[in-house]
């Protein structure tokens, strides 16, 4: 009887194989470094806060992704090994998952920690909790595409399309629903638009339940309303939702090609 | 998790069975039909030319890829991967991991203690390696780690592609040495090579991967027929029990009358 422990030795693996990523390991020594510089040249709470939001929202999905990609491509000439292993496909997905996210989490925590010491850290809390949910799709978008393309080139340009798609598609869609819909369909369209991409979520979170900007209830639909009052409870939905249907996708792509460094 | 490996070989006995076993990409039909057997402690060699669907047919086997057509059987069930070893040509592991970090978290998949690990990298003589990143290993180094991973665990049936390609003579020696070893102890060995000469001597049975299908091509040790055997190019033709001396046609092709390259 052959006694066999995979979540264990997988756990390990990638995390020697993240200790010894200079890229990676750069990154998190560039994070520190961008958050000493955020928290001396920002003179208030509120500004460092605003120029986080602005590296949470443009900067760091897009090295979530780039960074969980280089962390699926690495080991993908090992498949025919580690195909081999019993359930192997779900627990690589899964522990990919956890190392990169492991990953981004230190870094929001090395960009907000020289900020939110001695300020009310509840805010920059918030901010970095919202941060890592979104860092969360990106991260599960980067192993999907890692794991679905055939050639390194191909899995980064497909994510940097993706990502591109998650940052601007909801601005585009919103204004071909102004341009070609009835004017009283427009503001449906565009909160459904708003509401199913989590970039966008995320910064509704930050504008409406972090810096609470004022806005006019009377214009609101009672879905509107909901959303802006429960802003957090749907970025983690929406986050926790996306991550999971792109880790099964992702899980499905290794499954029918395992045996990619091959084929 | 635990899993109990079948592997009870019986010597002689048909163990593998591979019946109207075909693989199509789009159009391309790679195996057409396969039909073969393999006997329990038996070292069997597969012989072809370029691109005639040797590495395609150890996939399926291995239940890496999925047959369009056909089954395959070991001990008269679908195999199951603990049940196989597999070998592929080209194989390239986590370039950021040293050799011990690969070979230790292979033999923690299986529960083994370290020093069966430390003794497999010392049986493939990669001990003073071991602090190398795999990135940095040449084709053969790789090579013999991915047979010190094989070597960790019992299988009931060890494939491999292209095994000895880029190991030096010592390590092919060694190599043959293992295998013949293996199929002593009862387990199923199919190996493919271009070099026929290199495993005539070796193997219990030589087949040949041809236009889609596998015959035998002539039987190893006990080979006491000859028959001529043809080399066009890359593209060896295999006819039915061919000698040992004609195998060694497979490395010298200019020796064949008529074949130029």
């Amino acid at each position: 009887m052959m006694k066999v422990r995979l979540w264990y030795p997988l756990l390990k693996r990638e995390f020697c194989a993240l200790c010894a990523h200079r890229t990676l390991l750069w990154g998190l020594l560039g994070a520190l470094g961008t958050g000493v510089a955020v928290s001396l040249l920002a003179e208030t709470a509120d500004e460092r806060l605003w120029v986080l939001y602005q590296l949470f929202y443009y900067v760091l999905p897009m090295f979530a992704m780039l960074g969980s990609i280089m962390l699926v491509r690495q080991d993908l000439g090992e498949s025919p090994f580690l195909a081999l292993l019993p359930g192997s496909s779900c627990a690589r997905v899964v522990v990919k998952m956890m190392v990169s996210i492991v990953y981004v989490w230190i870094l929001i925590a090395l960009l907000l920690l020289p900020s939110a010491f001695g300020e009310d850290y509840a805010q920059f809390l918030l901010l970095g909790g919202g941060a890592g949910l979104v860092a969360l799709v990106f991260v599960c978008l980067g192993i999907w595409r890692g794991f679905r393309s055939r050639t390194e080139v191909r899995a980064y340009l497909g994510g940097l399309v993706w990502w591109i798609v998650l940052l601007l598609g909801s601005g585009a869609l919103g204004f071909c629903a102004h341009q070609w819909l009835r004017p009283e369909f427009t503001p449906a369209a565009t909160l459904v638009i708003l509401m199913s991409n989590p970039l966008e979520s995320f910064r509704i979170f930050v504008f409406f339940g972090l810096s609470a900007v004022p806005m006019n209830p009377q214009t609101l639909n009672g879905v509107a309303l909901w959303w802006m009052g429960h802003s957090m409870v749907w970025l983690a939905l929406i986050t926790l939702l996306f991550s999971f249907f792109l880790l099964l996708r992702a899980g499905w792509n290794l499954r029918l090609r395992a045996h990619s460094a091959e084929s | 998790m635990k899993i109990r490996i079948r592997y009870n070989p019986i010597d002689g006995i048909v163990m593998l069975n591979i019946s109207s076993l075909s693989k199509c990409y789009g159009r391309n039909t790679v195996l057409d039909e396969v039909d073969f057997s393999l006997k329990g402690g038996s070292l069997n060699v597969l012989t072809g030319s370029n691109g005639t669907g040797k590495s395609t047919l150890l996939r399926l086997i291995a239940q890496i890829e999925r047959p369009t057509g056909g089954n395959i059987e070991l001990f008269g069930r679908v195999p199951v991967p603990l049940q196989i070893g597999y070998l592929p040509q080209n194989l390239h592991f986590n370039s950021l991991l040293t050799v011990v970090n690969i070979i230790q978290f292979y033999a923690s998949v299986w529960g083994l203690p370290k020093t069966v690990a430390q003794a497999a990298l010392v049986r493939w003589g990669l001990e003073t390696h071991q602090g190398k990143r795999t990135g940095e290993l040449s084709g053969g180094l790789r090579q013999r780690l991915g047979l010190a991973v094989l070597y960790l665990r019992p299988a009931a049936l060890i494939l491999l592609d292209e095994p000895g390609l880029s190991l030096d003579p010592y390590w092919r020696n060694q190599l043959g040495e293992w295998l013949m070893r293996l199929a002593q102890e009862g387990v199923i060995v199919l190996a493919t090579t271009h070099i026929g000469q290199e495993w005539a001597d070796k193997a219990d049975r030589m087949l040949c991967c041809e236009e889609g299908k596998v015959r035998d091509a002539l039987v190893g040790k006990d080979a006491v027929s000859s028959s001529a055997l043809s080399y066009r190019g890359e593209s060896a033709l295999c006819a039915r029990n061919h000698s040992s001396e004609a195998m060694s046609l497979f490395a010298e092709p200019d020796r064949v009358a008529g074949g130029k390259r």
